[in-house]
């Protein structure tokens, strides 16, 4: 559950309030072994899930029996919040390499939202970041080329690992297959090998044994167009509701100030307060 | 009841020299190797001959044994005419 308040925190500032309505959700978890499905596309979903370890994609099958993997879940990020407003699922789910995923059931987290409109803008918060990714590899699936594209995955990946400590200087470990890694680029496997390559031979970055090194952040960056501002890192954005909570708590305050002084005035007034409270009631 | 397929290895080879796989895919037959190969070919072109224009670019299936079993190549030619 850590890992939830953690995540919600980076993505809408840590709050109280969200961490204690968290806390009290009770949840499962399970470990999934490589390339295991953890979400079907066609059910109905009676619970939500989360990557507590390791990574999972999101995978849509296509009848000719190809599959573009367009999203993945790193430790912390709800799968399938959005199934919360779903009859059935529109797409799957599988584990990158072995991962640790917690089941939350959907009653629960609606209930947790109906009390704590605080914990219902931090989820929104969460699914409003899950679109920006998406917008993003949108656009590098259709316009960028193979080695801009795997670039800026790489990019990507290690601006989102690095707050969660679980990169190195320049490493981290990734478990995707060439298989998996042509899914996600839209790509033959043949295509990602020979991207791969080329990037290692210009001394970008070296893939081998589940371990992504990058050698020149500087010039990767560059070669992917990355701008890390979709990813809103250390960025959080509660201010509209804040402002809102402080008005109301302000609003209460003045209330309560005045008629605090109301009564203070009548205490000295004595008597002749009586006057003055009913010319201020009108 | 389980069927091994047959593993293919596609050395991709262009101006700067060969790309050796090592690795290899899985296939049900030859058949379906090759248009995983035409299309690694047709995409990989996109990138590399636009910068190589006069170039050409192949792709070799080797089998298990090592053998070439089949050989695609793509050449771009660019004529330039007297009216550009």
């Amino acid at each position: 559950m850590e890992v939830l308040v953690a995540s919600l925190a980076r993505v809408a500032g840590s709050d109280e309030r969200v961490e204690e309505a968290v806390r009290e959700l009770s949840l499962r978890t399970r470990d999934v072994s490589p390339g295991g499905e953890i979400v079907r596309a066609g059910t109905q979903p009676t619970e939500c899930c989360l990557v507590v370890d390791g990574f999972a994609a999101r995978a849509q099958h296509l009848l000719d029996g190809s599959r573009q993997l367009d999203q993945i879940h790193i430790q912390g990020d709800f799968i399938d919040l959005h199934s919360l407003h779903l009859r059935l699922m529109d797409h799957s789910v599988v584990a990158l390499g072995p991962c640790r995923v917690a089941y939350l059931s959907r009653r629960d987290i609606v209930e947790a939202m109906a009390k704590s409109a605080r914990l219902t803008w931090s989820l929104w918060q969460a699914t409003i970041l899950d679109s920006a990714i998406a917008r993003t590899w949108m656009s590098c699936l259709g316009r960028k080329r193979a080695h801009a594209a795997l670039a800026h995955l790489v990019c990507e990946l290690y601006n989102r690992l690095q707050p969660l400590g679980l990169t190195t200087k320049d490493a981290f470990l990734f478990p995707a297959t060439q298989v998996d890694l042509a899914d996600m680029l839209g790509l033959t496997p043949v295509h990602v090998n020979r991207t791969l390559a080329k990037l290692r031979e210009d001394h970008l970055l070296e893939w081998s044994n589940r371990e992504v090194r990058i050698l020149d952040r500087t010039k990767l960056e560059e070669l992917a167009a990355f701008d890390d501002n979709y990813l809103m890192r250390g960025r959080p954005m509660p201010s509209r509701f804040c402002e809102f909570e402080n008005r109301a708590v302000n609003d209460e305050a003045l209330w309560q100030s005045s008629t605090d002084a109301a009564e203070s005035r009548r205490a000295i007034d004595g008597d002749s307060g009586q006057t003055r409270e009913h010319s201020s009631r009108r | 009841m389980s069927i091994v397929m047959p593993r293919y290895y596609f050395d991709v080879i262009d101006t700067d020299g060969t790309q050796t796989d090592s690795e290899g895919q899985q296939f049900a037959d030859l058949q379906a190797a090759n248009v995983e190969a035409l299309i690694a070919l047709l995409d990989i072109a996109r990138e590399h001959l636009i910068h190589h224009v006069g170039g050409s670019l192949h792709i070799v299936i080797r089998d298990e044994h090592d053998h070439v079993v089949l050989r695609n190549s793509l050449r771009l030619t660019q004529e330039v005419t007297d009216h550009q």
